[in-house]
């Protein structure tokens, strides 16, 4: 096992090394740098000036071998959007906020995703099915940005039952006076009812594939109980193609969504992806993918991880002789 | 041995649990605290001793809320620095030298007066005296030196330094030579005489100087010496000698600001507090129905959400529609390459333009008027009397006839083009698309609308030669003269348009001194050259407008200017210190 997990070091790594590259690339290749102008030109001496202050009067290889080995301190250089604070700096202090957005949505999804799901499939082509079904893709076709406008609508300015704003210190809170607060309830909810969806109708087909096997029937006419084939049989083997597909939905969850954030005032990362890549700001572009890259590397060696303890049969680093 | 699997379900949720509340417990950003109120001796009284209006709040609550857009770039407080990437609520730690008042005429502000040497050519500002910084020293002549300074620093590389080189052979003595890094920024123009005395030399005579000054909010020379040019975003560091001070800020969450007790300028506020709330734009008219800010702009408003307020009988009292910065919005050609060099393709651009349709249809005749000219109508020189209309007036005939003498007839053999937008929002876009429409179905020609990142559109627009073939964009006033907005179309300026003639009438009415009605006329016949010649094709002139809760009143605003308009004019910027909360909002 530990060779296998230095083995999938390395090749995150790699990946990385890649996305860099790809990232660099790009990022230079678009028109526009980050000091051209706005209104007006810049005068040519003024913007040689700045340039050579950002070190972007260097070769490009030059640059980009700079920053890399910078980066690999953890020092991902000053963000021409913030300039008194790193790059560093600005995704630690706003990530913290994404990453609690990112925890309660992917815990609120993949709770009721995966009860919806599971009722859904007991149900099969009952009128529960059907509801959980509409609601299920109801989840999936309404953009989340759309949903957050209804329900500030409806819940902030006609019924003023909830703060419009979200993590802004203006709701009540459960915990002390700073967590888990009114304030929370709305974005997370916009937030997770796509995700709900997804996993909902991944978590009714895995299952309903599973109740149809041999081995269900099996138990059935053995006598067992429904619950303990539910819990036991179905439910246990419906997780292998459950985890491929619903690991891929937390890097998305934990590294926020401009539309949420932008919303709800939030002042997490989210907005970064964006305002980043039209304000041409390299530093912060190259740790925001640098940073999605690792969660993604992450995010499938843990779920290969989990097989092997969904299903001691899966042996991780072993070849098959064939 | 393996654990159960009911087991592991329960470490799975526990540890889940866990987390959510670690992740809660530890990082939960700690809620802003409101400062304690103002200590007053009378609730009805400022911190500068001023009665507050018989209908006001009382002054423990006059706190004034607006909202900041929190998916904007911003970096600063000081137009100094970066006049772009500006926070919420900038330009209120310093006083301008000059204001303008509701009508636009120019007004003393943190200078007393103001005189130009015997030649022309150095204006000599005296400061008012006794004004200083929060921290007790006094505002000096070499503040504003400073600040100058700081902006033709080639160092610093300030995103407005194209404007005072934009002026010309008006523009600030030696500062396109030292923001070419050629001069020391000590040889700028911009010198202190004394502490309150001020000199401003130019490269020529120019006589809208004072109106330019309307640009010059001070930083401070020593918080600039010994923190840098941010010291203004951090409370420990930050120095005013603006009505507001800072009091709590964390960029994107938390913006507020309080009156400044040593503030001695010109705009002693009514109101104690300002709260600025970071808030996406498209959300900015649900916070305003729910009572949540004060003040939203016209730019955030949709038409459905202009329907809403027009049909509502308080919100339609309380849009106040002004002229804003006398913005046109128009088409632009590269007037140097096919087919746009042909003047007769240029006249059927502007003649297939259905502006009525556009502006009642699209853009809401709330937020704009149909436009023939640069000069919006009220702004100086302007054609307000509608005589060039006549030039580019909706005309589809003779729109399709001056395409058949260009060589297209019925639009045949004319080659499909893109029209690129600066990254408009989607109501902008909108407006441009009808206007590509507008003139393809008159001239029945394809035209693709391509709204463009804004660098892309710039780094085009802005080549020499231009890569840009056909764009529309918009462009406001910097200051009230018409060398401002005619000068952006002189040959060496952004647009690929040349005309001779409308350069020399543009350069010599800009110097022009002692003959006023000379001067306007000259700004009127280059204006006609450039409508007549099509070196634009002008689309609408934008209305702006504040949407503002009917408990803000203040006259500044409230009062309507001597052409019958109410609203936060620009460069009225003493209006905010006139603003109070009145006690309809506790009603």
């Amino acid at each position: 096992m530990t060779r296998y997990l230095l083995g999938r070091g390395a090749s995150l790594l790699f990946v990385m090394w890649v996305v860099s590259l790809v990232t660099f690339a790009m990022m230079h290749a678009v028109p526009g740098g980050p000091f051209d102008e706005t209104k007006g030109r810049l005068p040519p001496a003024a913007r040689a000036n700045i340039l050579r202050k950002y070190g972007l009067d260097k070769p490009y290889h030059v640059q980009y071998l700079n920053y890399m080995k910078n980066a690999l301190r953890f020092d991902f250089g000053i963000s021409y959007q913030a300039p008194t604070s790193t790059v560093a700096e600005l995704i630690v202090k706003r990530w913290r906020v994404t990453a609690q957005v990112g925890v309660l949505t992917v815990l609120i999804a993949f709770g009721a995703g995966l009860g919806l799901g599971t009722i859904a499939a007991y149900h099969q082509n009952s009128p529960v099915d059907n509801v959980v079904t509409f609601l299920a893709m109801l989840g999936v076709t309404i953009p989340n940005f759309v949903l957050a406008l209804w329900l500030i609508l409806l819940f902030a300015v006609q019924l003023q039952w909830l703060p419009m704003r979200g993590w802004s210190g203006s709701g009540q809170c459960l915990i002390g006076d700073a967590a888990f607060c009114t304030d929370w309830i709305l974005p997370v909810c916009a937030y997770a009812l796509g995700p709900i969806g997804v996993i909902g109708r991944y978590t009714r087909a895995s299952i309903v594939d599973v109740m149809r096997q041999d081995y269900t029937r099996t138990a059935r006419a053995k006598g067992v109980t429904e619950r303990l084939i539910m819990i036991r049989h179905v439910f246990r083997n419906a997780q292998i193609p459950m985890i491929t597909a619903l690991a891929t939905e937390v890097p998305n969850l934990m590294t926020g969504s401009i539309f949420i954030e932008s919303t709800f005032s939030i002042n997490g990362l989210g907005k970064y992806f964006v305002t980043s890549v039209f304000s041409r700001d390299y530093p912060m572009i190259m740790a925001l993918f640098l940073l999605i890259a690792f969660l993604w590397g992450l995010t499938y060696l843990l779920s290969d991880l989990a097989y092997t303890w969904v299903d001691p049969r899966i042996r991780l680093g072993h070849r098959h002789a064939t | 041995m393996r654990s159960s699997f009911s087991c592991r379900l329960l470490a799975l949720g526990a540890a889940a649990l866990a987390s959510v509340i670690l992740a809660a417990c530890v990082v939960a950003p700690p809620a802003a605290e409101a400062p304690a109120p103002a200590e007053t001796m009378a609730d009805d009284v400022t911190i500068f001793g001023a009665a507050l209006p018989d209908d006001a709040l009382p002054y423990s609550q006059q706190v004034y809320r607006v909202p900041c857009n929190n998916t904007a770039t911003q970096v600063t407080f000081d137009f100094a620095v970066s006049v772009y990437q500006r926070y919420c609520s900038s330009d209120l730690f310093g006083d301008p030298l000059i204001e303008l008042d509701k009508d636009f005429n120019v007004q003393p502000a943190a200078a007393e007066s103001w005189e130009p040497s015997a030649d022309g050519l150095t204006w000599t500002v005296q400061l008012k005296p006794g004004q200083q910084w929060s921290d007790g020293s006094p505002l000096t002549a070499h503040d504003y030196v400073a600040t100058y300074r700081l902006s033709a620093d080639p160092e610093h590389g300030w995103d407005f330094s194209w404007f005072y080189g934009f002026l010309g052979p008006g523009g600030i003595k030696n500062w396109n030579q030292v923001i070419a890094g050629e001069l020391p920024p000590a040889e700028l123009g911009v010198q202190a005489v004394d502490d309150l005395t001020l000199a401003i030399t130019t490269e020529d005579v120019f006589p809208p100087l004072p109106g330019v000054l309307k640009f010059s909010w001070p930083i401070s020379a020593n918080a600039l010496a010994e923190h840098g040019p941010y010291y203004n975003s951090d409370p420990a560091t930050s120095v005013t000698s603006g009505p507001f001070m800072l009091d709590t800020f964390d960029p994107g969450n938390t913006l507020v600001l309080v009156a400044n007790p040593m503030y001695k300028g010109y705009r002693p506020p009514r109101v104690q507090r300002i709260e600025n709330i970071y808030m996406a734009p498209g959300t900015e008219f649900l916070a305003f129905q729910n009572g949540e800010i004060d003040n939203i702009g016209y730019e955030v408003l949709s038409p459905a959400d202009f329907e809403i307020v027009l049909n509502d009988p308080v919100m339609s009292q309380n849009y106040l529609r002004h002229f804003g910065d006398f913005r046109t919005d128009y088409l632009l050609f590269d007037t140097f390459n096919p087919p746009f060099d042909s003047a007769e393709v240029r006249k059927a651009f502007a003649k297939a333009i259905d502006r009525d349709a556009v502006v009642d249809n699209v853009f809401g005749s709330i937020k704009a008027m149909p436009a023939t000219t640069m000069l919006m109508p009220g702004y100086p020189a302007s054609d307000t009397e509608g005589l060039l209309s006549h030039y580019q007036a909706y005309d589809c005939p003779a729109a399709q006839a001056h395409l058949a003498t260009a060589g297209y007839p019925g639009g045949a053999g004319f080659p499909t083009q893109e029209m690129w937008l600066r990254n408009e929002s989607p109501a902008m876009a909108a407006v441009f698309q009808a206007v590509a429409a507008s003139v393809a179905e008159c001239l029945s020609i394809d035209i693709e609308v391509s709204n463009k990142d804004g660098k892309v559109y710039m780094d085009a627009l802005n080549a020499k030669p231009t890569a840009l073939t056909l764009g529309a964009v918009s462009y406001g006033m910097d200051f009230l003269d018409p060398a401002n907005l005619l000068g952006i179309w002189v040959s060496t300026g952004r647009h690929s348009w040349l005309h001779p003639e409308f350069d020399r009438l543009v350069s010599e009415a800009s110097s022009l001194v002692g003959d006023p009605t000379r001067r306007e006329q000259m700004f009127r016949d280059a204006e006609e050259i450039l409508v007549d010649d099509v070196g634009g094709a002008f689309i609408a002139h934008r209305w702006a407008g504040n949407l503002v809760q009917p408990w803000i009143q203040g006259d500044a605003f409230r009062v309507p200017d001597s052409q019958g308009i109410a609203g936060f004019h620009w460069g009225h910027d003493s209006a905010l210190s006139d603003l109070y909360i009145s006690n309809a909002k506790s009603q």
